[in-house]
């Protein structure tokens, strides 16, 4: 099944390096985990942890058209990205505006703020409207005006994936001239208290595929890539994308990594092309035992005998859940915008052969970009460019 | 090529029904019983043999599983030989009232009083997971939340998703959720009317179909209009074109039908079905055999 390109146009991005997709590169180039202890839900009875949190100078930053100013932290970060994404496409806002453009946001909780208050209060915060994804996504159209398609993607950490998917599919079939695809997810005490029970939190940096490694730490980001459909040859493009569920397990994953070879190999067949025309892997890459170990059965599945470069960054930043896709996308961007793939920080020593995660020249023109979440989900996305492109 | 439906389940507060069978109300024990009829959903209401997970499950799985396996044993009923590849989930709500359940004990007792079990059911797609565990579907999934018509929304992505090829049959519909808690949460008003449902179709693409008079999705669109939000939100919470296109599909009748849903946050999605079918008869519809909640 072969699906017409999709340009990504701009892109943006808040992380734990701060604001920009440049901050993002170039920390990951230092070598300098953004990760670091913090001890902010000590007041919900929390430990000291090791997550990802955007740092505090972000706050002092003007989100769009003054999203996030009544506190609402997810619209905030998205409302960052989303101006760092206008400005890479070169659109202005009202370039968003109207019913030839749709809106897919990203999120596993969303608001979560809400449920929190009301959890601890027993009792609704005034006039609560910010409660479900849907009324974080209708925030947002609202403010840019948007009224095409509108929806919130809820995939457990693949939502950004699919989310893209979505929006690809929108794109290519007619139903919109362009989409703005957002992800975000803030930490909260909602999230960690729930990692913590499930023993998946490591007290250290995340070690993504790292013999070691022992679990992930939780972090927020949010991230925007702006698409659009165009004859140009001018790069890049979301050129396929493959859904699957392994069928199997709530929360672990299908150890063979079945499920998630079969998303991959949706996505190279949707593409158009072949695992030997891959450059980089961008993987989910948690720092878990079994969600690593279960790519990489699956990466070997698909690629064997010779598996291109991998690169994850939650080692760097920690794993932003629903935004961590679209922050992906936006680094796989800037990797064939620079021909490069970058080191897997946190990562020293496989236990699999055959794999490379240090950075390397990026010798091929596609890139996939693969996350998998609870409820057995997985998704992936090919993200390619042609000769011309950077111009 | 068309998009046909097979099949479909739906459970409310007035019991369960299939779309070739007949409604089967609950037993008035369930009926009257105060508080959220969603919370005391049994695996025999809808599985001669339950899984065994499914006394497990959150209130959200259990109604999402439950309709599911109705909605398939429907089409299969029917006369479908096709069996869905993946799913396509609108809600609105999510699991909210799992959230709710989750957090609230944490917050009164502390996180070591975090249930693990609980947190995995506070994404939506946990509850696909579980369908697709269940059934042995590998193929797309996703839940989508876009207002009062995200069920609405999802059958026009499951269209899509059937119309270019990636799958030959999907479930799709929508699911929603809700006890007193989450009314409280949304509408501060424990008390106000609240609406738990689910709704589930057997969507197949067919080169041509193979039995007349099968509803054909033709196709839908959603859109949002930034200025038409109201801060007061509904009760009657989701679900509302899954609701008309049911009526819809039990009139029976000939020719072209649209269901168009627009909410108070400014969603909105129309379907654009034909129908062409006998009016509700007994001959070709069969008698599907549901277990009250209760017994």
């Amino acid at each position: 099944m072969k699906s017409p390109a999709v340009r990504i146009r701009g892109s943006g991005a808040v992380t734990p390096y701060g604001a920009g997709v440049q901050s993002l590169w170039q920390g990951i180039e230092e070598g300098r985990p953004a990760v670091s202890p913090f001890s902010g839900f000590e007041n919900e009875g929390l430990p000291q942890l090791v997550v990802g949190k955007v740092p505090d100078a972000v706050d002092r930053l003007q989100a769009f058209n003054g999203l996030g100013r009544d506190g609402n932290r997810a619209a905030f970060l998205a409302g960052i990205a989303i101006e760092e994404a206008l400005r890479t496409a070169n659109l202005s806002p009202g370039d968003l505006e109207g019913p030839g453009v749709a809106l897919f946001l990203s999120t596993t909780k969303g608001p979560i703020s809400a449920v929190e208050r009301f959890c601890l209060h027993r009792k609704r915060s005034g006039d609560e409207c910010m409660v479900t994804p849907s009324d974080l996504a209708g925030l947002l159209a609202r403010t840019l005006n948007i009224s095409g398609t509108v929806q919130a993607v809820s995939s457990a950490c693949a939502s950004g994936a699919v989310a893209i998917a979505l929006a690809a599919d929108h794109l290519s079939s007619g139903r919109c001239d362009r989409a703005l695809v957002v992800g975000v997810d803030i930490l909260s005490a909602f999230i960690v208290t729930g990692f913590l029970a499930l023993k998946a939190l490591s007290s250290k940096p995340a070690r993504p595929f790292d013999v070691d490694r022992d679990g992930l730490n939780p972090g927020e980001a949010s991230a925007a890539i702006i698409l659009d459909v165009t004859d140009e040859n001018s790069g890049p493009f979301v050129k396929g994308w493959g859904l699957s569920n392994d069928a199997h397990h709530i929360t672990g994953p299908d150890r063979h990594g079945s499920g998630l070879a079969h998303a991959i190999r949706a996505a190279l067949n949707d593409a158009d092309t072949t695992p030997d025309r891959i450059g980089a892997l961008v993987a989910h890459g948690t720092g878990t035992v079994f969600n690593d170990a279960m790519e990489m059965r699956a990466i070997e599945a698909v690629f064997s005998p010779t598996i291109p470069p991998v690169c994850g960054i939650k080692g760097a930043v920690g794993h932003s859940f629903g935004a961590a896709g679209l922050v992906e996308a936006a680094l796989a961007v800037e990797m064939l915008r620079r021909r490069k793939v970058p080191n897997t920080l946190g990562h020293g020593r496989c236990e699999e052969e055959g794999f490379r995660f240090r950075g390397a020249p990026l010798e091929q023109d596609r890139i996939l970009s693969s996350n998998s979440g609870f409820g057995g989900v997985n998704a992936a996305v090919v993200i390619g460019k042609d000769d011309s492109w950077p111009l | 090529m068309a998009i046909v439906i097979t099949g479909g389940a739906k459970v409310d507060k007035a019991g369960v029904e299939t779309l070739h069978g007949a409604l089967i109300p609950w037993d008035s024990k369930v009926a009257s019983s105060s508080g959220s009829w969603v919370s005391g959903l049994k695996g025999r209401t809808f599985f001669d043999t339950p899984p065994a997970r499914f006394g497990r499950m959150d209130a959200f799985s259990k109604l999402t599983v439950g309709c599911a396996h109705l909605a398939l044993k429907d089409a299969a009923a029917a006369g479908s030989e096709s069996f869905p590849e993946g799913i396509v989930l609108g809600s609105l709500m999510g699991c909210l009232m799992t959230d709710i359940q989750y957090y609230a004990p944490v917050c009164d007792k502390g996180p070591e009083h975090a249930g693990p079990l609980l947190f995995s059911y506070t994404l939506p797609n946990v509850a696909v997971g579980e369908v697709c565990r269940e059934f042995r579907l590998f193929g797309p999934n996703t839940v989508i939340s876009c207002g009062e018509d995200s069920a609405l929304a999802a059958l026009v992505v499951a269209h899509g998703w059937l119309s270019s090829g990636r799958a030959s049959a999907l479930l799709a519909g929508g699911v929603e959720a809700v006890d007193s808690r989450v009314a409280e949460l949304c509408r501060g008003d424990s008390n106000a009317d609240i609406r738990s449902s689910a709704f589930l179709f057997q969507l197949e693409r067919q080169d041509e179909p193979w039995q007349p008079g099968l509803p054909t999705i033709l196709g839908g669109e959603s859109e949002f209009s930034p200025s038409g939000f109201s801060i007061e939100r509904s009760v009657d919470l989701g679900n509302t074109g899954m609701e008309r296109m049911w009526h819809m599909l039990n009139m029976g009748g000939r020719g072209f039908r649209a269901i168009d849903v627009r909410d108070k946050e400014g969603y909105s999605s129309s379907l654009k079905v034909f129908i062409d079918t006998e009016k509700h008869g007994s001959t070709t519809r069969h008698r599907t055999q549901i277990k009250s909640a209760a017994d």
